[in-house]
Parts: structure tokens; C-alpha cells; sequence
């Protein structure tokens, strides 16, 4: 056997393997996926966004916690479109994939489900709380693009989770802490505490409205790339 | 397996991807196309082909009213396509 051969044998083994690697995940389906997961949290955390501005007439915790228990509503509400999302993207990976897809679709939509959507709704109405939902809200995310990345084999996907995930939790943090100064002082809230109050309230919904529906939107278009890349090394 | 023997279910590109494709489970029409990225015409052909050698299935089902094909390989097209890849290590593996 000459050299010749042995470098088509390797060409047609490595094209192989090409396909065997695509064909183990449906890319076409984790795209639009995470695309309609990404819009969908993006109108959920937009009227979340819009409860918590009720806050600025509020005088005091009381009706603070009411806003949440507001929020806990919606959000109880807002699972049922997302599971039905979820059930449908279900259906059409069952049929299509491989067991290896599905077992990693699951693993994304059970992610969404009990970080993003349950500590919302299972945290009492206390505002502290709602630190460590957001928490759990920018750990779905990181899970999701960390398992993606390391199927994928994209190194930038996995880094990138483990860098955005450090970074919010740091921020998410800082305010945190800051809340829980001004809630163990008096329960009236001057103009100052006020302040700090609203700068939580609107720093950690900006974040948790840009950060979960952008990171599910990077991770669409990366998939997206990703199958475009492999697409064109088998042509 | 040696160069005379590979069969002619391996002989042409296309028809080892959708092996490679179809190996891991069944798949639709659809998904084949995209991992292909052949056209519709010659998958058709290659799939009919591969079919008619005894290498995968395909069963037709009714998805909204709309016609849908799933297909899966054999017991037989997965020991092949086994030893077919065994080959090209082997070739490989005696450089």
C-alpha cells in the first residue's frame, strides 16, 4: 500500500468523521431553538422589567414585596408557553435526531427550565432572594453554552460561559450586598437607600434582561456557524 | 476487506456519508440533505440505491398532512460500514 492511498484512506476517514460528528446533533433545530428560548425570555424579562418600575411609587417593603409576588405570578404564567415551546422543539428533535442530540437538548431545556424560569417563582417574595434567582437565571445560560461548547468542540463558547458567569455573579453581588445594608437598617427608606434600592431593582433586570436572552442568542448563532463551517469542509 | 472487495455502497462520496449520517440513528430526508448538502435529485437516487442493497429502510409516514420519509440503516449496512471504516484505519495504521 503506497503513500497515496494511505493519504486518501486518511481524507475519507477524517470525512467520515465529519459527518458522524454532524450527525450526532441537529443543528438546525438548536438554532431556532435557542433563538425563539432567547426572544421569548426577552418579552418575559422586558414585563418584568416594566413590574419593577411600579417600585418607583412604592413608600414601603410591603408593596415591594407585593411588585414580587406580582412577578411571581408572571412568572408562573410564563412557563406555560415555554414549555410548550419546549415540548414542540422535544418532538421535532425526537423524530429527527439522534439519541445523542436529544440527550442534549434535554439537558439545555431542563437547564432553561430549572435555572431561568423555576427560582423566580419557588424564592419567597423576599428581594435578597432574587439575587441568588438571578444567579441561577445566568447559570442556565453558562450551562447551556458550556455544553454546547464542549459538544462542538468550540473552545470560545466555553470560555466565554465560564467568563460571563463570573463577571454577572460578581456584579449581581455587589448590588445584593448593597441591598442588604439598606434592608437591615430601618424599614423606612430615605432618599439614599432609595437610590441604592432602584439601582439593584434596574441593574439586575437590565442584566437579567440583556444577559440570559443574549447569551441564548450567541449560542443560536454560534451553532449556526458552526454547522455553515462544517457544512463547507464537506464541500 | 481489500481494494476489490469494498462495496459499492462505499464507492462514491455521498453514499458514505449518508452511512456515516445514519449510523448514529434514523433520520429524515430533510436532515440527510443538510448533512450532505447534495440536492435533491441525487439523494433521492443514492438513497434509493443504498436501499435497494439491503444497506438502510425508509418508512413514509403522514406529519401535518405533509408526506414524511425516515430513514435508518440495517443491521447489515452497520456491520459494513464497521468494516469499511476498519479498512481505512487499517490502510492508514500500515502507512
Amino acid at each position: 500500500m503506497d503513500m497515496k492511498q494511505s493519504e486518501e484512506a486518511s481524507k475519507e476517514l477524517s470525512y467520515i468523521k465529519t459527518i458522524m460528528t454532524k450527525s450526532q446533533f441537529s443543528y438546525r433545530y438548536g438554532t431556532k431553538f435557542f433563538v425563539i428560548v432567547a426572544c421569548y425570555l426577552l418579552i418575559v424579562n422586558l414585563t418584568r422589567k416594566l413590574l419593577i418600575t411600579l417600585t418607583l411609587n412604592m413608600n414601603s417593603f410591603l408593596e415591594l414585596y407585593n411588585v414580587k409576588l406580582a412577578e411571581q405570578l408572571l412568572m408562573i404564567i410564563a412557563v406555560f408557553p415555554l414549555l410548550l415551546i419546549i415540548f414542540l422543539f422535544h418532538r421535532i428533535a425526537k423524530r429527527n435526531s439522534t439519541d445523542m442530540s436529544l440527550w442534549l437538548y434535554e439537558i439545555c431545556a431542563f437547564s432553561i427550565i430549572v435555572c431561568t424560569v423555576m427560582p423566580p417563582i419557588i424564592l419567597l417574595p423576599n428581594i435578597t432572594d432574587n439575587v441568588i434567582a438571578d444567579i441561577f437565571s445566568v447559570a442556565g445560560v453558562s450551562i447551556c453554552m458550556f455544553i454546547c461548547g464542549q459538544f462542538l468542540q468550540c473552545k470560545k463558547m466555553k470560555v466565554t460561559a465560564i467568563v460571563y458567569f463570573i463577571i454577572i455573579c460578581i456584579v449581581l453581588f455587589i448590588f445584593g450586598f448593597l441591598f442588604v445594608i439598606v434592608q437591615t437598617g430601618s424599614q423606612d427608606i430615605s432618599d439614599v437607600k432609595k437610590s441604592v434600592l432602584l439601582m439593584y431593582s434596574y441593574g439586575t433586570s437590565i442584566i437579567n434582561m440583556c444577559y440570559s436572552p443574549l447569551g441564548y442568542l450567541l449560542l443560536g448563532i454560534e451553532i449556526y456557524q458552526t454547522n455553515k463551517r462544517s457544512r463547507n469542509n464537506v464541500q | 476487506m481489500n481494494f476489490d472487495s469494498i462495496p459499492e455502497a462505499f464507492q462514491t462520496k455521498l453514499r458514505v456519508a449518508l452511512m456515516a449520517a445514519l449510523y448514529n440513528g434514523p433520520k429524515d430526508f430533510k436532515t440527510l440533505k443538510l448533512l450532505t448538502s447534495s440536492t435533491d435529485g441525487n439523494l433521492s437516487i443514492q438513497l434509493t440505491k443504498l436501499e435497494e442493497q439491503g444497506y438502510l429502510i425508509s418508512r413514509k409516514s403522514f406529519v401535518n398532512k405533509k408526506s414524511h420519509t425516515d430513514y435508518e440503516a440495517t443491521q447489515i449496512g452497520k456491520d459494513k460500514f464497521e468494516e469499511y471504516v476498519d479498512f481505512l484505519a487499517t490502510i492508514i495504521s500500515t502507512k
